[in-house]
């Protein structure tokens, strides 16, 4: 990139989306603060050549690839952190464990790339989440500790209409998002464009060990980036610090010797904060080379010229694509993602619940994924093994072995863990308090909570029109470790509010059993999913996203969406899942249950003590 | 080409937080962890607050201001062996079995363990951590270890409560809880100047900016230091200590827990701000804290708030 031939941007190309992502990636490079990039919708087959862009902003002239890590659904903890290392030596096997790729062995940058973020491995977010932005972060793991101050860039794909299903606590950790569903590339060593002269000077001084000149705001420049924010009364600083910082990084590409306003503003063109849009706050068109004397930028990412691609405020930019298998779903419905940097913030609800904690089970370890350890054993293989008694094994021969210092494990002294099978069942207890009218249902719903205690099953539970809810138009949810948890008192206790989110009860109750699926794999062996409910929900699912009732009439919406989501349910695991409805034999709508049922591909299982009486009598 | 820097004149390397004196707002969490400093019998601080509120930087930064290092810290992802303790693998490949002390040991000997996300720690470390806190027994007896210690520390957690509640069991070992606040715009301002500004002058060689930072927090860890010996001497009334009972009660706290950490709480504020003895004032401004997490419907995951309700009935009780 750097060989190719140098020259100003041109004008009319300076708003394409191929010059924007260059400009994020450099930023990136060039301040490290600026850690991680998220791309929105990027196309599968460019993923490749902007991780190969961004590797060579981060390598510099001489082109040795940084190190880099690829976190996929597969990721584990044993993958990120500590890595052992067997090897075969002159005197026998050599054995150590070293730091894993994202502990940055290895002084200076590296790349961690992360194909789809809504997919990643719970491990994978969690280090996410640890790693991003961090000014410090430390492993403790398996005999290793390391604290260092992180350096690696992130480069995260996420596709538009998975936005809901990433925790928001996620997403705020990039502070460089991009929309790039029509990213074109060019063919060539400079896939993105050339790269101004300019900016090779500002990343080759990034990439100096030596100090470099301060770079300090001007008066009015953090004034200016809190009017350029989007939200100003948002949580958090982090949006701030971002737009901050993506200045800065445009001043020190562009040499500047002060933090300007300017280079905010340029900073939020770049982004596509909606204030940098507007006619009212955007800089006149005019040529991107401005005196620099003054301490403005000389190269900036825009303003924009109409050429560009970017869709109208509100429109979607990603169709829904087609449905997909269990375990990897999409979520439901198109999602109104625009091109904005910060996609989370339009009306929904919270994605779901807890999604950065490990699912709920009742035997847990560290090495939980594979079943607890309950023993060692002679290792089989180099798969799993455990350290500590491969070497002890080793150290009680160590002075009949050899008469030097050094210890020497022979094959016959690994060990591995041996793990016991780790069947795991869940219930998922739909709880529709506004159908329950004088029915006691505890004793219906006793048999499931005992199953749920003989199973030792964690239980998941979705509370729909409870009184005193946050928002009535959505539904809660909670996860207990057992069924001797007082949350699940309470929340079969509790009274009846006004409205009946059920379709966003529904939704809930599969992602998480959606969760449950992509998480234990295999050792899901049974989840009973039971819905207490007359089946009338009364709050649209597009009323529950938004968080608030619509004054149109409802008519049938609420019941249709609530359909809708069970057939989502329905298409699950069927030798693994089994759905039941709770009728509460209500009149006048005694059919909806049964609708909703076999919406489930599910079955009816009278509640009230009346229909007992009359199975009984018959 | 410039001299290379004389040894005398090369920078240290310096930890890249930003110095404690130099945080802008956040006063409760401050006074939290003050005062946690001050009587460490308070047992520690759970911090809550929404993405990006600089809950994880003002631990850290108080932990350099007031120990010169940064806090033991339990990653989520620490495993077993970490936390206990275990034996050094370097020593053990060369056949020599050296202990390596865990986590809650070293947290023991510098008095803190903080915990980062807490709200996402495993189950199976959350149980040793209770474990031990609440025996206050360290007990080993795993890979050819076996023994018992007698451990003691504060816990200081933070967490993000969109990622979900804290088992009440851990939630009762905090002393303290306090929610990280929003800041008003003007403090928005100083924010985004300080923290560039602290970003630039951290890579300087000298600056007389951090010069300035470490001084004052020189000058508050002399304060807070003389406060912690000063703490033994602050009376607390019998009125007053009747006063906290009474508020407790009022607020609905379980357990005896909250009475006493009222009162410690308040007699730490009152040893910080140089009084010699408790008043009702300072029983007043330490209630959010030492009660926000004790009340009956936290055990059931509600929202950890304090709002008006409270107020009000606080000021009824206070006048």
């Amino acid at each position: 990139m750097s060989a190719s031939p140098l020259r100003p941007l041109p004008a009319a190309d300076a708003g394409q989306l191929p010059r924007r992502l260059l400009t994020a990636l450099a930023c990136a490079a060039v301040e490290p603060k600026l850690s991680g990039v998220l791309l929105f919708g990027l196309p599968d087959a460019h993923l490749a050549t902007v991780a190969a862009v961004l590797d060579r902003l981060l390598a510099g002239p001489t082109g040795t690839p940084v190190p880099r890590t690829a976190l996929t659904a597969a990721t584990t903890d044993e993958d990120l952190w500590s890595r052992p290392r067997v090897s075969r030596g002159p005197h026998g096997i050599d054995f150590a464990l070293d730091p894993g790729p994202l502990t940055e062995p290895v002084p200076g940058p590296s790349l961690v790339v992360v194909p789809d973020l809504a997919r990643l491995s719970v491990p994978g977010k969690r280090a996410a989440v640890q790693l991003l932005g961090a000014d410090v972060a430390t492993v403790e793991q398996s005999g290793l500790r390391r604290r260092w101050r992180p350096a690696a860039r992130w480069l995260a794909v996420c596709r538009t209409e998975d936005v809901p299903r990433v925790s928001p606590h996620l997403l705020d950790r990039f502070p460089l998002r991009l929309t790039a569903p029509d990213l074109s590339i060019r063919p060539g060593d400079t896939p993105l464009g050339p790269l101004p002269a300019a900016w090779t000077r500002a990343l080759d001084r990034a990439r100096s060990t030596g100090p470099r000149p301060p770079l300090h705001p001007a008066d009015d420049f953090a004034s200016r980036v809190l009017e350029l924010l989007d939200d100003q009364d948002g949580t958090g600083q982090r949006r701030a610090l971002a737009l901050a910082r993506t200045a800065r990084a445009l001043a020190r590409l562009d040499g500047a010797e002060r933090l300007t306003a300017d280079h905010a503003e340029a900073a939020a063109t770049l982004l596509r904060l909606r204030s940098a849009r507007n006619p009212s706050t955007e800089p006149p068109p005019g040529p991107d080379t401005v005196d620099t004397a003054r301490g403005a930028p000389r190269i900036l990412p825009g303003p924009w010229p109409d050429t560009d691609r970017r869709p109208a405020p509100g429109t979607p930019v990603l169709e829904p694509g087609p449905a997909e298998p269990i375990g990897l779903g999409r979520a439901a419905g198109p999602w109104p993602t625009t091109d904005t940097p910060y996609p989370e913030d339009t009306a929904g609800p919270p994605p779901e619940d807890s999604p950065l904690r490990t699912p709920a089970r009742r035997t847990t370890g560290p090495r939980a994924a594979r079943g607890p350890v309950v023993g060692v054993r002679p290792a089989r293989d180099l798969w799993d093994l455990a350290p500590v008694r491969t070497a002890m094994e080793a150290a009680k021969y160590r002075a009949v072995r050899d008469r030097s210092e050094r210890l020497v494990i022979l094959p016959g002294d690994l060990r591995g863990y041996v793990r016991a099978p780790e069947p795991v069942r869940t219930l998922t207890l739909v709880l529709d308090h506004t159908c329950r009218e004088d029915w006691d249902w505890h004793a219906a719903l006793a048999p499931f909570l005992h199953w749920a205690y003989v199973t030792r099953a964690p239980v998941h539970v979705v509370e729909v029109g409870g009184r005193g809810a946050p928002n009535e138009v959505r539904a809660e949810s909670f996860t207990a470790l057992s069924t001797r948890s007082p949350r699940i008192a309470a929340a079969l206790a509790r009274p009846p509010g006004r409205a009946t989110p059920l379709a966003h009860g529904l939704q809930l109750a599969e992602q998480t059993l959606r969760r449950a699926f992509q998480h234990h794999r295999a050792g899901l062996v049974e989840a009973l999913l039971v819905v207490v409910t007359d089946g009338r929900g009364n709050v649209p699912l597009a009323a529950s996203r938004r968080g608030e009732a619509g004054r149109d009439a409802v008519g049938r919406t609420g019941i249709d969406d609530a359909l809708a989501a069970a057939g989502r349910i329905s298409g699950m695991d069927r030798t693994r899942l089994h759905s039941l409805v709770v009728d509460p034999g209500r009149q006048p709508y005694p059919e909806l249950p049964h609708l909703l049922a076999e919406a489930l591909d599910g079955r009816v299982v009278p509640g009230r003590p009346e229909h007992e009486a009359a199975d009984r009598g018959r | 080409m410039s001299e290379p820097p004389s040894r005398a004149a090369a920078p240290a390397p310096r930890v890249p937080i930003l110095p404690y004196s130099r945080i802008v707002g956040q006063e409760d969490l401050k006074l939290a962890l003050e005062l946690n400093f001050v009587s460490p019998r308070i047992g520690g601080v759970l911090i809550t607050g929404q993405r990006g509120t600089a809950k994880s930087t003002v631990v850290r930064a108080f932990a350099l201001m007031s120990g010169g290092e940064l806090p033991v810290t339990l990653p989520i992802n620490a495993t077993d062996d970490r936390v206990v303790g275990g034996w050094e693998l370097d020593s053990l490949m060369r056949g020599v079995a050296k202990p390596q002390p865990g986590l809650l040991e070293e947290a023991d000997r510098k008095g803190l363990l903080y915990i980062d996300e807490v709200n996402l720690l495993d189950d199976h470390l959350v149980n040793i951590i209770l474990d031990v806190v609440s025996t206050g027994v360290l007990s080993i007896q795993r890979e050819g270890i076996d023994l018992a210690r007698q451990l003691s520390f504060g816990l200081v957690g933070t967490m993000n409560p969109e990622e979900g509640s804290l088992r009440a069991q851990l939630l009762d070992r905090f002393g303290l809880m306090v929610a990280a606040s929003e800041l008003d715009l003007a403090e928005r301002r100083r924010m985004i100047t300080t923290v560039l500004t602290f970003e630039e002058e951290l890579e300087a060689e000298d600056s007389a900016w951090l010069r300035a930072a470490q001084d004052e927090d020189d000058t508050l860890r002399t304060a807070l230091q003389a406060a912690r010996d000063r703490l033994k001497d602050v009376r607390l009334d019998e009125s007053v200590s009747g006063l906290c009972a009474e508020a407790a009660e009022l607020l609905g706290a379980i357990g005896q827990r909250g009475d006493l950490l009222v009162a410690k709480t308040a007699r730490a504020l009152a040893a910080r701000d140089g009084h010699a003895r408790v008043e009702p004032d300072h029983v007043r401004r330490v209630l959010p804290l030492a009660l926000r997490h004790r009340r009956p419907d936290s055990a059931h995951g509600a929202a950890l708030t304090w709002g008006p309700d409270e107020d009000d009935r606080v000021s009824a009780l206070f006048g």
